[in-house]
């Protein structure tokens, strides 16, 4: 029996990994059967990893707060301000004379260091002012999201770079440059979360503050550095942005908040901190993109397709946090013997479900 | 902290969010007033009113939802889309009587869909921003694709009259025309006082707050926890279905997405006026005080000639203001203890 129950005692990570393995590869072949002229084509492969590709680094930053047990509102307005105060350095770059080279440094040195600072400013909020992850993220979303129509009057500015430019819409093996940098993100943020000591200090950190607290971990400095990263992240979305449109809006992608809480909590990663997998996250970016694709060809016609979206990934997420919370009750239950399942609530659901994000 | 005897109750009152919050609304309207007399004006008082209406009434929900332990950002979907859904039932029955009829046709909606919200958070005890941030968008995008995009303007006859509804009547300070007081002022007090008994009359009211200081603790201690919370989601989609209908009758059309994006700043309102994001703690006094705070700051932009795009940046800044005070009072006091 023993095979039988180390299989089980993997269960909870790997079923939804195998869960989304196979709901991936569902919606892949489904869609290739349903529309094989429209779907099947390298174009539409392309245009799939230009969409994915500021809306996955996004997702990581989200990953990365949720796995502290937290949650950033503001990774959207941070990558916007980025790309505003890109866009607003290039310009002045340029008005200086400077070349397009010197342009393009200036312009993504200008958006990753207002993404860290940004990220920075979340992590000590949170982290040493112990501010509720929630609150906090709420503030500096609107805040830097009335910085950045406050920079911009509201509407959108265009990017000065030809470089950046070219590069965002270039593509190196038929990759696109901006799915290069995604896939790029997605390597570090798993280096950083599986070979660094500040990867397991985060999962220790958000599965159990107190216990992370008492065996020595710094918990306020971690705090700071896993929302700079996530800063970082968003910084990198927001530039990523200004490459492909050669453009920075204030309010461009208002609706990826829930989008990127929707990818990290389909691919695994809890609501109430301590777990979570690159490789699930980058599965759930994958199939939410297909679906998304899959919509538009099969509701062409049928009304605006994107208020269908809202409805479907609304309905998704509920779908997916309720059931896996279902079977880590039925799971917690079979653990402790159906006799003993009494009135009394079980204090470690309480300790970790009860809480808000 | 060394006191006297004698000023330790008014250090006491001084020390309270809703006096902080009181003062600063009373500096803020001199110094606006100093700029721009038209700022305090019987008129310009009056169309601030009718501005906080809506947002104070949704403000109410939210104050219930935070005491209780929650959040939920979902109350703009659940507002927007019960007026719409019942506008469009009058509307398809070619009803043209009174404006109760409205509210009374999108009350259940909104009930319906606090209630869903009600289930998961009480069911699955998920998180309930995750919850609401899901359902927000189910309700918008049901509302949307099935019943169209498009704002409903031939409301009820009985609707046009009740927009044109006044208390009192005064010239506007330009002298052109009037500035009614509208009536639906009286749905919000109402609401005000009935949630205010409700949370501090009840027992009720006193399992809320105790679900929200500590739910293991009130769960032991005999409360129905899961009652509580499908009560709290209702009345949010109650208060939200009103406050839908309020706002689709002052504006006279019915928009499927009228309030969205609204919820930030009422969340924000409610904070300000001292209810704890953690649950537990917050007043009625405090939330219609945080409410019109972020209403004079709205109003008032425009009046002294700020551009309306600053509007966020001094919300974000109150905002971030009101969360880190507190939170560095407790850490200085957390400093004093000696504790962790």
């Amino acid at each position: 029996m023993a095979p039988k129950n180390a299989l089980r005692r993997l269960w909870p990570v790997d079923v939804q990994l195998r869960v989304l393995i196979v709901v991936f590869l569902v919606v892949l072949v489904g869609l290739s059967a349903w529309e094989p002229g429209t779907f099947l084509r390298l174009a539409n492969f392309t245009s799939m990893g230009l969409q994915i590709s500021d809306l996955g680094v996004l997702a990581l930053a989200m990953m990365l707060a949720m796995i502290l047990a937290g949650v950033d509102l503001s990774v959207v307005a941070v990558a916007n301000l980025s790309a505003v105060l890109a866009a607003k350095a290039m310009a002045a770059a340029a008005a200086a004379g400077a070349g397009d080279g010197v342009i393009t440094m200036v312009g993504v040195a200008a958006a990753l260091v207002a993404g860290a600072a940004a990220g920075m400013t979340n992590g000590l909020v949170i982290g040493a002012l112990r501010v509720p992850p929630i609150l906090a993220t709420l503030a500096t979303m609107t805040l830097w999201g009335g910085v950045a129509t406050v920079l911009t009057n509201g509407v959108s500015i265009s990017g000065q770079s030809a470089a950046l430019q070219t590069l965002g819409t270039q593509a190196f093996a038929l990759i696109p440059v901006p799915t290069l940098i995604l896939i790029i993100c997605v390597v570090a943020v798993w280096v950083l979360l599986n070979r660094s000591s500040l990867g397991v200090r985060a999962y220790l950190l958000g599965a159990n503050s107190r216990a992370s607290l008492f065996s020595g971990v710094n918990n306020a400095k971690v705090t700071v550095a896993v929302y700079t990263t996530s800063g970082l992240l968003a910084g990198v979305a927001g530039l990523i942005n200004v490459a492909r449109t050669n453009s920075a809006n204030p309010s461009y992608g208002a609706s990826y908040i829930l989008l990127t809480i929707l990818i990290a909590v389909l691919g695994g990663v809890s609501v109430t901190g301590g777990s979570g997998r690159v490789a699930g996250v980058v599965l759930a970016l994958l199939t939410l993109q297909m679906l998304s694709t899959g919509f538009n060809m099969i509701l062409v016609g049928t009304g605006d397709s994107n208020f269908f979206k809202n409805f479907a990934w609304g309905l998704l997420l509920l779908a997916v946090v309720s059931g896996s919370r279902m079977s880590l009750q039925r799971f917690r239950r079979r653990a402790r013997g159906a006799g003993e399942r009494s009135a009394s609530p079980d204090p470690e659901r309480v300790a970790a479900g009860e809480g808000r994000s | 902290m060394t006191t006297f005897p004698s000023t330790a109750g008014l250090r006491r009152s001084v020390r309270t969010q809703e006096f902080v919050i009181f003062a600063v609304i009373v500096v803020f309207c001199a110094v606006i007033d100093t700029l721009n007399p038209a700022f305090l004006s019987l008129s310009n008082v009056f169309e601030l009113l009718r501005l906080v209406t809506v947002s104070g009434i949704l403000a109410l929900g939210v104050l219930l939802v935070l005491i209780s332990g929650g959040v939920d950002v979902s109350f703009p979907a659940i507002a927007d889309t019960s007026v719409f859904v019942g506008a469009t039932i009058l509307v398809s029955a070619h009803f043209q009587g009174s404006a109760v009829v409205l509210y009374l046709i999108s009350l259940p909606f909104g009930i319906l869909m606090g209630l869903l919200n009600g289930f998961f958070v009480a069911r699955f005890r998920l998180p309930t921003l995750i919850v609401t941030l899901g359902t927000s968008s189910l309700y918008y995008g049901a509302e949307l694709y099935f019943l169209g995009g498009v704002s409903i303007f031939d409301l009820p006859q009985g609707t046009a009259e009740y927009s044109q509804a006044s208390l009192v009547t005064v010239p506007t300070a330009s002298g052109i025309g009037t500035t009614a007081l509208h009536p639906a002022i009286l749905i919000l007090v109402v609401l005000a006082g009935a949630v205010s008994l409700l949370l501090n009359k009840t027992t009720l009211g006193r399992a809320i707050h105790a679900l929200g200081d500590n739910p293991a603790v009130a769960e032991r201690s005999g409360i129905r926890v899961a009652r509580v919370r499908y009560f709290v989601y209702a009345t949010v989609g109650a208060l939200a279905a009103i406050a839908g209908a309020t706002n689709a009758s002052l504006l006279r059309n019915a928009n499927p997405i009228s309030l969205q994006g609204s919820e930030l700043a009422i969340i924000a309102a409610v904070v300000l006026g001292g209810a704890l994001i953690t649950g537990g703690k917050g007043t009625v006094t405090g939330t219609l005080l945080g409410v019109l705070l972020i209403g004079i700051v709205d109003n008032s932009l425009v009046l002294v000639g700020v551009p309306t795009t600053w509007q966020n940046v001094v919300i974000g800044v109150v905002l971030l203001g009101g969360t880190v005070v507190p939170a560095v009072r407790a850490w200085r006091r957390r400093r004093v203890a000696g504790g962790i």
